[in-house]
């Protein structure tokens, strides 16, 4: 068990290294991993292994998108809790896990370091030198390498190879690193003292055994005093049983004061041991009593440590689940947007087409309607003005009526083309245009005009419902010679319908009076209504639109 | 007559045609502007000189073209100059008839006369002149004042179907009121209807109530 002590150092400088970066990353940024570690860190220095497990653990999983040093430093946390609650396994585990992240990090002689304890605890002595000399190897501090050779020598130690402990250690002793090092000097030469004793060369190991405990005694630590009382203790067993059961005595009360358990069996082992004791069958009974409760604790800790490794673990899967619920909805949401943007490219595109093909209907109508009103009397007033004389007053005007019919025509076409302004004013519109074909002659009677409320139609059907009125007032003032027109406005359940009917001349030619209406059937379309009329020679024309509300 | 004019017209040829008529009605300074923002500088000038215009002729569009413009319509021009010469004239020369575009100008913007291009324009711009010179009136062609009149569309409801439905179920127009108390229809009063009634032949063109009834069966409404 004094394995343990010596192996202390090490992890206490380590420790206080981390400390230091710690505040630098804790400057820089303090997201939910910085908070974690620092908890994590804070449990650690009281004392509390567990929820400093907990806090390790979870920044562990949610930092796996951190820099590897990061992630490696928590990783070195859970490895010194590991090793204090004695789960070798772990310890080896989190460490190899660490290193397989990177071995090219500032932190490698720690893990290897930890791997040689891992090891060493696990007796598999080989192993657990080479990490060691690994360690060696990446350390960068001078005492670093020291304390690690001292480790290997504790392994030498305890395989009873004292000569290569001795070999070890005599070296390590020559640096100058040690003078300024005293805790860890006099735990070098205790270490070595010890060897030479179990080496047989008693007057090499006295004054090691005794400088150390005497430095020991002066740092006035009793952790590492008790080291060196048992190895004297054990030392002077056989040449004076008096004084080793003085230092088993003494070992004892240290070991007492640091409530190490461990130790203070060990004491009493010593103490059981030396034949000047005449209490020894006490100090047995004593020796069960507390290695019993040392063995309960320690399952105890265990199986609350193993509980705590567990629901971590739990929490893990857990969390992995959710993560994979939730790539799954992200997933979903994706695909769902794509889906609605194709669809929405697709209903442009479709629009698009629908208004390209719109738009090229009009041009060509606009084009057709031009050629055939406008080119022909332009050619015409051409012509008359080639071969007559425009000085003859007659002539002249009416070379100028021609003129200004063309003008008058070429005004009707803007007008049928322009804008029609779809707000508010639009039933104003509506009836200012059904009263510019209201004359002297043709008198246009509306019926339930106000049936219709057309703010609450869309633009596109007010501009339709618009320009099919102005066509068929159009059509009817061109060739229908009404004297009578009845536009009547209903408003249905579903739809809207307007009916008009004339007293024109109608016609009997169905088919000539369709293409003439073709434009107003295209129109209806767009909007999804209908339009439907009925016409017969000299009874009038009569035209259904029906338009969705 | 009107000593200071200004004509705000980007068409040479129509400022060449208005040009003689403006001669003719002897106004002794004329100036043409091709831009409604060369048009409100002028009149800013004319303020400052403390010789005002009295009169501008505008054009309602304006055609862009390679020079950015404040100002691009005639509507806009106009606002922009009431707003520093409330007391000026405006006589609008435009190609177009839209009723509500000329009726807006005059009751939004005030004009004081509107001429649509055409064959007899000149002439009528002439006439329009000397009435705003004359009088506060405003003027506007007799081929388009109906549309400052609000003219009343003839208009009819269920209630002239419902009275021609029965007199074409043979209900006499002098027990019409009997019928319609009847049915509940009101208003139901012996003048009323008698009023409807020749309203409907009047609207419908027709001689008698026979054939105001016909006509109507004619075109579908009964």
């Amino acid at each position: 068990m004094t394995n343990h002590i010596k192996h202390f150092p090490i992890l206490l400088l380590l420790i206080l290294c981390f400390s230091c970066n710690k505040e630098k990353i804790n400057n820089s940024e303090s997201d939910e991993f910085q908070e974690l570690k620092l908890k994590g860190h804070t449990s650690y220095t009281n004392g509390n292994y567990d929820s400093s497990y907990v806090y390790f653990n979870k920044a562990q999983t949610i930092g796996q998108s951190k820099p590897v040093e990061e992630q490696i430093y928590v990783s070195l946390f859970l490895s010194y809790i590991y090793n204090i609650q004695s789960d070798f396994n772990g310890l080896e585990e989190e460490v190899t896990n660490a290193l397989a992240l990177s071995n090219e990090t500032k932190y490698n002689s720690h893990l290897y370091n930890f791997l040689g304890i891992a090891y060493e605890e696990k007796h598999d002595y080989k192993a657990a030198i080479e990490n060691y000399n690994l360690a060696s190897k990446y350390s960068s501090s001078e005492l670093e390498i020291l304390i690690i050779q001292n480790n290997i020598a504790v392994i030498q130690l305890e395989q009873k190879e004292y000569n290569k402990a001795i070999e070890t250690l005599t070296p390590v002793l020559k640096s100058d690193t040690l003078v300024h090092a005293k805790k860890e000097y006099a735990k070098i030469i205790d270490n070595l003292g010890y060897a030479y004793f179990k080496n047989g060369n008693l007057e090499k190991a006295k004054p090691l055994l005794y400088e150390s405990l005497k430095i020991r005694d002066s740092l006035g630590d009793n952790y590492e005093k008790i080291a060196s009382q048992m190895h004297l203790s054990n030392f002077h067993l056989k040449d004076n049983p008096t004084l080793s059961q003085e230092f088993a005595k003494k070992a004892l009360l240290a070991a007492t004061a640091v409530n190490s358990a461990d130790d203070k069996l060990e004491a009493l082992d010593l103490m059981i041991k030396n034949p000047t004791n005449k209490e020894a069958f006490k100090d047995f009974e004593r020796y069960l009593n507390i290695n019993d409760s040392v063995t309960k604790a320690r399952q105890t800790a265990k199986n609350e440590f193993s509980k705590i490794k567990y629901d971590s673990k739990i929490a893990l899967e857990k969390n992995e689940k959710l993560e994979v619920e939730k790539e799954f909805i992200t997933y979903l949401f994706l695909a769902f947007g794509a889906i609605t943007i194709l669809i929405f490219f697709l209903i442009r595109s479709k629009n698009k087409r629908r208004l390209q093909k719109s738009t090229y209907e009009t041009e060509t109508r606009i084009s057709k309607q031009l050629h055939d009103e406008l080119a022909n009397d332009v050619y015409n007033t051409m012509t008359y003005a080639e071969t007559q004389d425009l000085s003859d007053e007659n002539k002249k005007e009416n070379f100028l009526n021609q003129i200004e019919t063309i003008y008058n025509r070429t005004r009707n076409i803007s007008l049928e083309n322009s804008e029609i302004d779809t707000g508010k004013n639009f039933k104003e519109n509506l009836s200012n245009l059904i009263s510019s074909y209201d004359t002297d002659q043709t008198n246009i009677i509306l019926k339930n005009f106000d049936a219709i409320d057309w703010n609450t139609i869309k633009k596109n059907t007010k501009i339709t419902i618009h320009r099919i009125l102005q066509e068929l007032l159009i059509n009817m003032k061109k060739h229908s010679q009404s004297s009578l027109v009845v536009l009547g406005f209903e408003s249905k359940n579903k739809t809207y319908e307007i009916n008009y009917s004339d007293n024109g001349i109608g016609s009997s030619d169905k088919i000539h009076f369709k293409n003439g209406l073709l434009n107003v059937e295209n129109r209806i379309k767009t909007i999804k209504g209908t339009f439907t009329f009925e016409t017969e020679s000299q009874k009038g024309f009569k035209a259904k639109i029906v338009f969705p509300k | 007559m009107f000593t200071k004019v200004l004509l705000a017209e980007d068409l040479d040829s129509i400022n060449i045609a208005v040009a003689t008529t403006l001669d003719e009605v002897n106004i002794e300074e004329v100036e043409y502007v091709k831009y409604c923002d060369d048009a409100l500088l002028k009149i800013k000038k004319g303020i400052q000189d403390n010789a005002p215009y009295q009169l501008l002729i505008t054009d309602l569009s304006f055609k862009e073209d390679f020079r950015p413009n404040q100002l691009n319509s005639g509507e806009a021009l106009i606002a922009a100059v009431q707003e520093i010469q409330p007391n000026i004239k405006i006589i609008v020369f435009s190609v177009d008839e839209k009723p509500t575009r000329i009726k807006s100008l005059f009751e939004n913007l005030h004009i004081n006369a509107f001429v649509l291009k055409g064959r007899n324009s000149l002439p009528e711009l002439k006439k329009a002149i000397k009435k705003v010179f004359e009088s506060n009136q405003n003027y506007i062609a007799p081929n388009l004042s109906y549309i400052l009149q609000d003219k009343i569309l003839y208009k009819i409801d269920n209630y002239d179907i419902q009275l021609i439905q029965q007199l074409a179920n043979g209900v006499a127009q002098d027990k019409m009121d009997a019928k319609f108390k009847e049915l509940g229809i009101e208003p139901n009063s012996k003048s009323t209807i008698e009023k409807r009634i020749s309203k409907l032949k009047d609207y419908f063109k027709a001689n008698n109530t026979v054939h105001l009834i016909a006509i109507v069966k004619d075109l579908g409404l009964i």
